[in-house]
């Protein structure tokens, strides 16, 4: 009799979604599947907008990466309009990712990730979160929530406190720097370094004791990684072509135009989840396997492009790529949360190299046109990974068809190889009849899902806080035990 | 004051909507940098869309409500996902900051979360009421906080 094991919904991420563990007839792991369990609507809803409109519709699509969105958008606007938008429009859009990368790692960091590794997998869940995380270390949760804020300050510098009113439009962007911004910036980027200074000493101290165990079981399997990389490999986060790299640190494919993803990515369907399963497309589904976002970003580049982060990365790749990449490639999905450290200081020495460019305080910063085109595709890094916006408008420049390409969904098959390599490596001996859940499976499996920081508000359509559920079930599909948390 | 919600989700922008209006900010939800703001606050409204839950077609329709809320730790999903609730993000403030403002929530009854920035006709049926609500607590700080 194979039994289920259903985890519903997973605490610490955004959107809704469940994961069911399924046993097989011995009581011992057979399969494990993330499921997301709303349906996005969000492109039926852009049908019949005018494109120059889209930025800052989908800006809206999610409060927490809104600037992926924007970006996306208005490159494709770009594209639609056929023009190049100012090398100061070009900073200026490279300057606000940044900016963008750097809050949404230090809130995965900070607030959703670091109460478990500081306050212990097996500490009460009732208080493993970041009001446990305040009592046990204040300092480093102000620190954090500060660093957030940072990142959080120069969006609203750049674009106005209301960022989905679509800063970046097609043809470049509404405003230039502006000497108060940059003067703020640089005033605080001290700071901000010292903080994500400290919580690298932190992080590799705890990758040396306490987190061995997870670095080794959290996903960590072979698969492909895609993002962008800039000329000559250079780590990118909004220009650049589209990398493939596998894990024996093979360029699988490169210099791949935004243009062509049809070609190169598949997009498989399963009957238990609203989301997709992209693939990459010459290896077929399910073998096409790959990840993106921080993790993926670090393991296609050659360098980051600044002093400190190519150190960092550096270390990364010493600290935990595999012997089989001669030490390239990092496989484990848990040093996502490392990756998104290292981002974090090439963030901000991006921005400090950008800041001080008084060419980015020109008003040179929008290219102006009528629409030359029908079709386009746009791309740019969001702290999940590479996002795609496809759109299609007619001779009014109305939207016909939209499909976006989230990078949650990107992730979506390796979420659930993570999940079902934490479920065998914490179920030892086969499930009894009846069983009680194991609070460390429970605690490990909501974690796994954690270190790819999923964001479900734009991949499906779902908000909202997700507490926790996991269910037990029999081959005929009966609850044998479930558990509730949150 | 703060509204939470996204204007392009049906009720859900009621919160913005009113915030809006009188020069209040919108966020679509609380995250924790926002304490850093809040903390030399004297007060603070927050406002947003409270869904109503499977009411029977015949029942009244459901009224604004405006209630003071004090730091909580425990409250739902206890911090655990990208959005705080009000007084998750007041204890927060607290904790860190070693003070936060009073505050108020104002929850405007809501029916449906489905795309599009229109609001639903019992919403807009209650919102004068949210107005007064509004308007009373601007003109009676003690009061209402």
């Amino acid at each position: 009799m194979t039994r289920t094991i259903t985890i519903d919904p997973v605490t610490r991420i955004e959107g809704h979604a469940k994961i069911t563990l399924h046993l097989d007839e011995a009581g011992r792991l057979a399969d494990a599947r993330f499921h997301v369990v709303e349906y996005r609507g969000f492109e039926t809803f852009c049908e019949g907008r005018p494109f120059t409109e889209m930025a800052g519709i989908t800006a809206r699509i999610c409060g927490i990466c809104p600037v992926s969105h924007l970006l996306a958008a208005a490159k494709t606007g770009d594209k639609l309009l056929a023009v190049q938008p100012p090398p100061a429009a070009r900073k200026l859009r490279r300057l606000l990712n940044l900016a963008q990368l750097c809050q949404s790692h230090a809130l995965s960091f900070f607030h959703l990730s670091s109460p478990d590794f500081l306050l212990g997998w097996e500490s009460d869940p009732a208080r493993r979160n970041v009001f446990g995380l305040m009592a046990a270390d204040p300092d480093l949760a102000r620190a954090g929530i500060r660093l957030r804020q940072f990142g959080q300050q120069v969006l609203e510098l750049l674009g106005g406190r209301k960022i989905h009113s679509a800063w970046a439009v097609p043809g470049g962007v509404r405003t230039p720097l502006s000497a108060e911004a940059r003067e703020w910036i640089l005033e605080r980027l001290p700071e901000a370094k010292a903080t994500v200074a400290t919580a690298l000493q932190l992080y590799k101290q705890l990758l040396d004791g306490p987190l061995q165990r997870e670095q080794s079981t959290f996903g960590d399997f072979p698969s492909l990684f895609m993002g962008l990389v800039g000329p000559g490999g250079r780590w990118e986060c909004i220009d650049g072509l589209i990398r493939f790299i596998d894990s024996d640190g093979r360029i699988v494919a490169d210099d791949l135009s935004e243009d062509d993803y049809a070609s190169y990515l598949g997009e498989a369907v399963e009957s238990w989840s609203y989301l997709k399963f992209p693939y990459y497309k010459p290896l077929g589904y399910p073998e096409g396997i790959y990840r993106v976002g921080p993790l993926a970003r670090l393991n296609v580049c050659e360098s980051m492009g600044s002093d400190w982060a190519d150190a960092e990365l550096a270390e990364f790749r010493q600290r935990s790529g595999t012997a089989e990449s001669g030490g390239r490639i990092v496989t484990s999905s848990f040093a996502f949360h490392h990756a998104r450290l290292v981002e974090i200081v090439a963030c901000l020495e991006g921005i400090e190299q950008l800041v001080v460019d008084d060419s980015l305080m020109t008003d040179r910063i929008r290219a102006r046109a009528d629409l030359n085109a029908n079709e386009a595709v746009g791309v740019s890094e969001a702290p999940r990974g590479t996002l795609f916006h496809h759109y299609c408008v007619d001779d009014d420049g109305l939207i016909t068809r939209v499909n976006l390409i989230i990078a949650t969904g990107q992730n979506n098959l390796a979420m659930n190889r993570t999940v079902a390599q934490i479920a065998r490596e914490f179920i030892t001996e086969p499930v009894a009849d009846g069983a009680e859940i194991p609070e460390p499976l429970l605690n490990r499996v909501e974690a796994g899902i954690r270190c790819f920081d999923p964001c479900l508000s734009c991949s499906t359509h779902a908000a909202g806080q997700m507490p926790l559920h996991i269910e037990l079930r029999d081959a005929a599909g009966g609850l044998v035990a479930e558990r509730l948390r949150g | 004051m703060i509204g939470i919600g996204n204007p392009l989700r049906g009720d859900d922008g009621v919160g913005a909507l009113l915030a809006e209006r009188v020069g209040g900010r919108c966020v679509h939800q609380l995250t924790p940098e926002l304490a850093a703001e809040l903390a030399p606050l004297q007060r603070v409204l927050f406002i947003d869309a409270w869904l109503v839950p499977g009411q029977a077609d015949d029942a009244p329709p459901s009224r604004p409500r405006l209630d003071p809320i004090a730091p909580e730790v425990a409250g739902d999903g206890s911090g655990t996902s990208h959005h705080l609730d009000p007084a998750q993000l007041l204890a927060i403030t607290a904790a860190l900051y070693g003070r936060a403002p009073s505050a108020a929530l104002l929850r405007v009854p809501a029916y449906g979360f489905a795309h599009g920035s229109t609001l639903s006709a019992p919403l807009l049926a209650s919102l004068p009421a949210a107005r007064d609500l509004l308007q009373q607590w601007l003109e009676s700080p003690a009061a209402a906080a």
